[in-house]
């Protein structure tokens, strides 16, 4: 299976209402097979608003992954499972090439 | 040309007309032309100078850093190599603020969000409001 291991940032705030459904459903996706490494930590902007001011975060819930801001709202299931898997693919193709040169 | 009266051109800038012949006095401005009753007209040259040195002093320049910026606005090629350095130098501030105000902008707008986001009030501000 594949080695990638990435950080979901999901950047969350007490006020926004689709910010929980938002860490359940990362917190479900990655119990799938295949997103065994993946690893995720939820955000609050109000205690951590110089980093999501940084990562570039303007409302609630946004998800980050591997660092990048991919969704500032609310995503579907499929949505998000789809762009986990870009980025995992993304992250073994990245390896192969290290290992080749 | 159009021309201003001082207390039109104090009102388009919001600066007193005692400030305005008080960058006269000092050099900042050029000696403003005179209508034939002695008023002064100010042209659109001098309002356009005159709103540099406006922005400048909202930068925290110095009326003397302004007076070097001002001869290397109006004559780049031949400004003195210490003014051009000034100049350099005063544009790295400008980048760094611009820089500033960029985050500030991102952060106050995630913070209106947030606001926007919350049926009661804001919370988030109130929140803040009491770590302080």
């Amino acid at each position: 299976m594949n080695k990638a291991r990435i950080d979901i940032e999901v950047f969350t705030s007490t006020v926004c209402s689709n910010c929980q459904r938002a860490g359940w459903m990362v917190e479900r996706l990655l119990k799938e097979p295949g997103f065994e490494n993946v690893t995720w930590r939820e955000i609050d902007v109000v205690e951590e608003i110089d980093y999501a001011v940084t990562s570039g975060v303007l409302a609630t819930p946004s998800i980050a992954i591997g660092g990048e801001l991919i969704f500032s709202a609310l995503p579907s299931v499929k949505q998000l499972r789809n762009a986990i898997q870009d980025y995992l693919a993304s992250e073994s193709q990245w390896e192969i090439r290290k290992d080749e040169s | 040309m159009n021309h201003k009266t001082i207390g039109e051109a104090a009102r388009q800038l919001e600066i007193s007309v005692d400030t305005l012949r008080y960058y006269e006095k000092i050099g900042l401005l050029p000696k403003v032309n005179r209508a034939e009753s002695g008023i002064r007209q100010y042209s659109d040259r001098d309002i356009s100078r005159l709103k540099f040195i406006k922005r400048a002093q909202q930068m925290n320049f110095t009326l003397a850093e302004i007076g070097d910026l001002l001869k290397m606005r109006e004559a780049p090629q031949h400004a003195r190599d210490e003014v051009r350095q000034l100049t350099v130098e005063k544009l790295k501030e400008v980048e760094i603020r611009l820089s500033e105000l960029g985050t500030l902008r991102k952060e106050l707008s995630l913070l209106v969000n947030l606001c926007a986001a919350s049926g009661e009030g804001c919370p988030i501000i109130d929140r803040i409001e009491e770590n302080k």
